[in-house]
């Protein structure tokens, strides 16, 4: 019975240690958005509709060949959701990080961050 | 008594030899000539009008003896006239004439018992205006003779003798030149009233004749002896049994000849007779004018002729000859036909006036001959003798042909061999022969052909015995179009073969064929052929065929308004039909085909019916067979178009039935129950089309349509078919057509390796309704196959397919899309409805590893799918494009009890009582690039409740995280699991979502969550149908 007091006991502490206070949220111009943006070969075009393609020129996808998705931005939730053309849809959501005119970095909740510059026509 | 005949023969001698005597001191003495001549001379220059030269005259008893004489030397007479060929009209050595002196003094009559003219020359003139040069004796004399008759009561020619007499008389007005050299003849005759008979003997002379600048004859020698008599008043001769010799040819003669002065005509009417004579002879005398007939003909020979020469010489007119002529042992030989003939025999006749074409003619009564190998005969009549020789012929033979081989063109190259038996009878000119106007000639016939072959150019013909018939013009025409030429051919064996190993052999043809004049190349003949025969082998390289009874009907004729071009009809039928084609062989009964083709250098048409039983083909081990084949096709070949489907275009139907193919590759038989389908250039129509393979059966119909439209980028080609089975063994057909037409033996080179991907054709719009009743996969079946397969413009699509597994009611749509060859798009949707944990992890093994879970779990649920990607040319992923979407949701899910189950129950310390039982689980995940996104989901299992998230890569490696949000523990909290499933690190980690099954507890991440869960699930399950 001890054994098993002490372990809850363990496990509420945990859960206090790792409750913490929440951050206030950063917020971005989803304006610096519009335009297109390059990571390597990645490319990420976004439009002020709300809509957007990718495509990555590596594996041989041009621009007119780029695959859609929709985009939001409310404060530094970027959201793409990625239309499927058999239908069904592909979200994928990020934390921006940092949005200026020339660079663009977000992370999603895995840890795994992107950057990307602009694109200057 | 003795004395007085002393006497008298003492008397006589006394009285002989005192006359003697007194008519030797008369000539001698008293009739001098000094005495004579000038008496002569006197009375010449009295009557005569020309000049005359009288040599020495002289009275003659002992030369002339028992008559008196007058012979007289260098005796001449000279007149002149314009065109005259000599001065000199008679000149004779010397001239003695005997007159019977007591027949002159008692009986008024002139006889001269002998005159005789030696080494003389006569010349006589007429010129054109009718003056000659003979009309010497003076007018008065003329006149006294005229007024008073023939001043004696006869006038007698008892011998005339002439020798080496050179006679020359030319007639202007006739045109008429006679030479008469070294003439020796002798005439004798009498003159009562104007009635002179006699009889002119030429034993000797050369004559030379020439009649309107044509010579006739040249030096021929003559002999004649010619019994003559002339009316003169009437102007006419009479022969009487005459015979006349010309250069040793010989013929007798008989008959009249009257001259009329104005206008001047001579009346004939002569019969002659001739001996026996050489044809060479008679051909050289033929005149110049006439040799154009016989030129080139080199003949001889023996010949007869007798006849009549009847009728008017004028002008204008030349007596008609009617001559029969004979031929015996003759022999020819003609620069057109260049094989010598000879044992000729033959009877002719020659009918003409040598003016009158109409009337004129040339008739062989029979005429037989030899060639050296080769006979014949014939006969005929050849009118027209003067203009366009017309031939009207019977003719027969045996012909060796290769004696013929020379006659025949050099080029293109033409062989004749064999026997030939003939009967032709024909009519034709000349010209038309030389013309080859065959549309003009008449002939008709048969031939007896054995043993005969021929060759021209690359074709050869044989035949051991065939018989032809032949008629031209064909008088027993179908239609006048055809009335050109008739043939039928019958042959028990004929043979037709080229030098490039094609040949047919057919056996007891009958071939009837007619046919307008394939000659005028002004236009497309009008030919009719129809065929019957018991059999028809033919054989091109490896192809070979052979027909049982084949019957049929050709027919070629120019085009309505288009002379030039041919419309072709054929109509065959045949009993039995075999062909093979190198390993190959078809077989068919009761063929009948009819066809029809309009030529067209651009767009030739044909129409064809052909229909057939029993139809087998094979090729090595394959075979095709067909109860019954019927096609009718309108096809037409447009030559402009550079495509093959428009340059064929075609209308009809096409209806198969009772159809087995075998094929060495494929186990099973293919059973064609049957198909019917009409087609035309724009629409293919398949109004049924049934295949059935083992336990396999098919049927497809519908519209195929815009075909040539489609070719000339009109439009898109549209079908919309119906695909219908009742049972398909799917693994049975992949694995008849895995692989089919691959050689195993042969390893792709990298050049077919390196073809490209499928591209999905564009510009088509092909839609296939498929409804399959029940498919078999291996152990597993689908029944109930409902869907659209379609093809549209570069993209492939299997729309909306349902189908029933024992598993689940599954849902698929896929898109295979070929933009360009290195970027093809290819997506999937695929829903499954109440189907076993168990089977999905069967069917989609990879679900397996993003929720390794799920193995544990069994029960129904329900999984939806979708995904899509871009590939490469080798259809390898372009990673960067992989998009996906998954939702599986189930409801009293069992954990299996199994050790995990007992090992998981102990830790957790489930209870007792506790059935193996997971409330529900509902899930989604997607896949982004290389990143599987698993949604935060719960799974509720007895106390415990845990919301599962996480990624999981494509490289296998994960990051998960669960929330344990209720349990025995007052609180919540939560596990990190990251790593590999090989080395797989357990870290505490805060509860991240311990409110978001709680509505009204969670915050707005977790709702976004949700929302986003929700999108997932929506976007993938709208397409299914509500139950």
């Amino acid at each position: 019975m001890k054994k098993i007091l002490v372990c809850l006991m363990v496990c509420f502490s945990f859960s206090i240690l790792f409750n913490s206070c929440t951050k206030e949220e950063a917020s971005f111009d989803e304006t610096l958005l519009i335009g297109k943006w390059v990571s390597g070969t990645v490319f990420y075009k976004y439009v002020n509709d709300y809509t957007g393609g990718t495509w990555d020129t590596a594996d041989d996808v041009t621009e007119a060949e780029a695959q859609p998705f929709t985009w939001s931005l409310v404060k530094s939730e970027l959201t793409h959701i990625h239309i499927m053309e058999v239908g069904g849809n592909v979200p994928k959501v990020y934390t921006v990080t940092e949005l200026s005119a020339n660079s663009l970095k977000y992370k999603d909740d895995f840890g795994t961050t992107f950057s990307f510059t602009k694109v200057v026509k | 008594m003795k004395k007085v005949f002393k006497w008298i023969g003492i008397s006589l001698v006394g009285l002989i030899v005192l006359i003697t005597l007194v008519i030797g001191i008369a000539v001698w003495f008293i009739f001098t000539p000094e005495k004579i001549t000038p008496i002569v001379r006197s009375q010449a220059s009295k009557m005569l009008s020309c000049e005359t030269q009288i040599g020495e005259v002289e009275l003659t008893f002992f030369s002339t003896f028992p008559r008196f004489g007058l012979k007289m030397k260098q005796f001449a007479l000279m007149n002149h006239i314009d065109g005259v060929q000599s001065d000199t009209i008679i000149q004779a050595e010397q001239f003695v004439g005997i007159v019977n002196l007591e027949a002159f003094w008692k009986r008024n009559e002139l006889i001269f018992n002998d005159m005789k003219l030696q080494n003389g020359t006569l010349n006589a003139f007429t010129d054109s205006l009718g003056h000659s040069n003979y009309d010497v004796v003076k007018s008065d004399t003329v006149a006294a003779e005229e007024e008073s008759g023939t001043p004696f009561h006869i006038i007698k020619l008892e011998h005339i003798g002439l020798k080496n007499i050179q006679i020359s008389y030319i007639d202007q007005t006739l045109g008429l030149l006679t030479d008469v050299r070294n003439l020796t003849a002798e005439i004798s005759g009498n003159m009562i009233s104007d009635t002179i008979k006699t009889q002119i003997n030429v034993s000797e002379g050369l004559l030379s004749v020439t009649y309107d600048g044509e010579q006739y004859l040249r030096n021929a020698s003559i002999e004649t002896r010619t019994m003559v008599q002339i009316i003169l008043s009437k102007m006419q001769v009479t022969f009487d049994k005459s015979e006349a010799s010309i250069n040793d040819m010989s013929l007798t003669y008989s008959g009249t000849a009257s001259y009329v002065e104005t206008p001047f005509q001579v009346i004939t009417d002569i019969s002659y007779q001739s001996k026996t004579l050489p044809l060479k002879e008679v051909l050289a005398i033929i005149p110049p004018s006439y040799q154009s007939y016989v030129e080139g003909i080199v003949a001889d020979g023996l010949v007869t002729s007798d006849g009549i020469i009847k009728g008017v010489y004028s002008d204008s007119l030349m007596p008609l000859l009617d001559m029969r002529i004979i031929l015996q042992d003759g022999t020819m030989q003609y620069v057109g036909f260049p094989i010598p003939m000879s044992a000729m025999n033959g009877e002719f006749v020659f009918y003409s006036d040598l003016t009158n074409d109409e009337t004129s003619y040339f008739r062989i009564d029979h005429l037989n001959g030899r060639t050296p190998q080769s006979d014949f005969q014939t006969s005929g009549t050849i009118t027209h003798l003067f203009s366009d020789i017309h031939y009207d012929l019977k003719s027969e033979g045996n012909f060796t042909l290769k004696e013929f081989s020379s006659m025949l063109p050099a080029k293109p190259k033409m062989e004749l061999n064999g026997k030939a038996s003939a009967k032709v009878s024909s009519q034709f000119s000349m010209s038309e022969l030389d013309k080859m106007q065959l549309d003009r000639m008449k002939f008709a016939g048969s031939i007896h052909l054995s043993g005969f072959s021929t060759i021209y150019d690359t074709v050869s013909l044989q035949t051991d015995v065939s018989d032809v018939y032949f008629e031209i013009p064909n008088l027993h025409a179908k239609s006048k179009k055809t009335s050109f030429i008739a043939a039928k051919i019958t042959s028990k064996n004929l043979q037709i073969s080229t030098l490039h190993s094609t040949n047919a052999l057919l056996k007891n043809a009958l071939i009837s064929f007619e046919s307008s004049d394939v000659m005028d190349e002004s236009i497309i003949p009008n030919v009719n052929c129809s065929f019957k025969m018991d059999s028809l082998s033919a054989q091109m390289d490896t192809i070979s065929l052979r027909a049982n009874m084949p019957v049929g009907n050709f027919e070629m004729m120019p085009q309505k308004g288009n002379n030039h071009l041919a419309e072709l009809n054929i109509d065959l039928t045949g009993q039995a039909l075999k062909a093979s084609f190198g390993s190959g062989s078809s077989s068919m009964h009761q063929l009948r085909m009819k066809a029809q083709l309009i030529d067209n250098p651009v767009r030739p048409q044909m129409v064809i019916e052909y229909s057939g039983e029993n139809l087998k083909v094979a090729m090595g081990a394959d075979s095709v067979s067909m109860h019954t084949i019927d096609l009718k096709a309108d096809v037409l070949n447009d030559k402009s178009q550079k495509d093959v489907f428009q340059q064929w275009q075609a209308n009809g139907f096409l209806k198969m039935d009772k159809g087995l193919i075998t094929m060495e590759t494929l186990p099973f038989l293919l059973e064609i129950p049957s198909i019917q389908m009409d087609f035309s250039p724009e629409v293919f129509n398949i109004k049924e089309s049934k295949l059935r393979i083992d336990n396999s059966d098919f049927s497809l119909e519908g519209k195929l349509s815009n075909i040539i439209s489609y070719f000339r980028n009109d439009s898109l080609l549209r079908g919309d078919f119906n695909f219908v089975s009742n049972t398909s063994d799917l693994v049975q057909l992949m694995g008849l057509t895995s692989g089919l037409g691959e050689d195993e033996s042969v390893k792709p080179s990298a050049e077919e390796t390196s073809t490209g991907p499928y591209m999905v054709p564009k510009g088509i719009d092909i839609t296939l309704n498929v409804n399959v009743g029940l498919a078999h996969f291996g152990s597993g079946v689908a029944t109930d196959i409902k869907g659209k397969l379609r093809v549209k413009d570069g993209l492939l699509v299997l729309d909306d397919f349902n189908f029933l597994t024992p598993a689940a009611k599954m849902q698929l749509t896929a898109m295979y899309r070929t933009p360009r060859k290195n970027h093809l798009f290819m997506g999937l949707e695929f829903h499954m409805l109440d189907i076993e944990i168990s089977e999905l992890l069967k069917i989609i093994p990879d679900v397996d590893s993003l929720m390794p879970m799920l193995r544990s779990f069994s029960g129904k649920g329900e999984f939806h799918m979708a995904a899509e990607t871009y590939l490469d040319s080798l259809y390898d992923v372009k990673k960067s494009t992989i998009r996906g979407a998954a939702s599986i949701k189930g409801q009293d899910l069992v954990l299996m009890d199994g050790e995990t189950f007992t090992e998981i129950a102990k830790t957790l310390k489930f209870s007792k009582q506790t059935y193996n039982k997971v409330d529900s689980l509902s899930a989604e995940f997607t896949v982004f690039k290389q990143e599987i996104d698993v949604y935060p989901f719960l799974i509720v299992m007895d106390k415990y409740k845990g919301v599962v998230a996480g990624r999981h890569n494509m490289d296998m490696s994960f990051d998960y995280h669960i929330s344990v949000v209720d349990s025995p523990l007052p609180v919540k909290f939560g596990i990190d699991v990251t790593g590999t499933i090989d080395d797989m690190k357990y870290r505490p980690a805060k509860c991240r979502y311990p409110e978001m099954y709680r509505p009204n507890a969670r915050g707005e991440v977790k709702n976004s969550q949700l929302e986003l869960r929700k999108l997932i699930r929506e976007s993938l399950t709208e397409k299914v149908p509500k139950e």
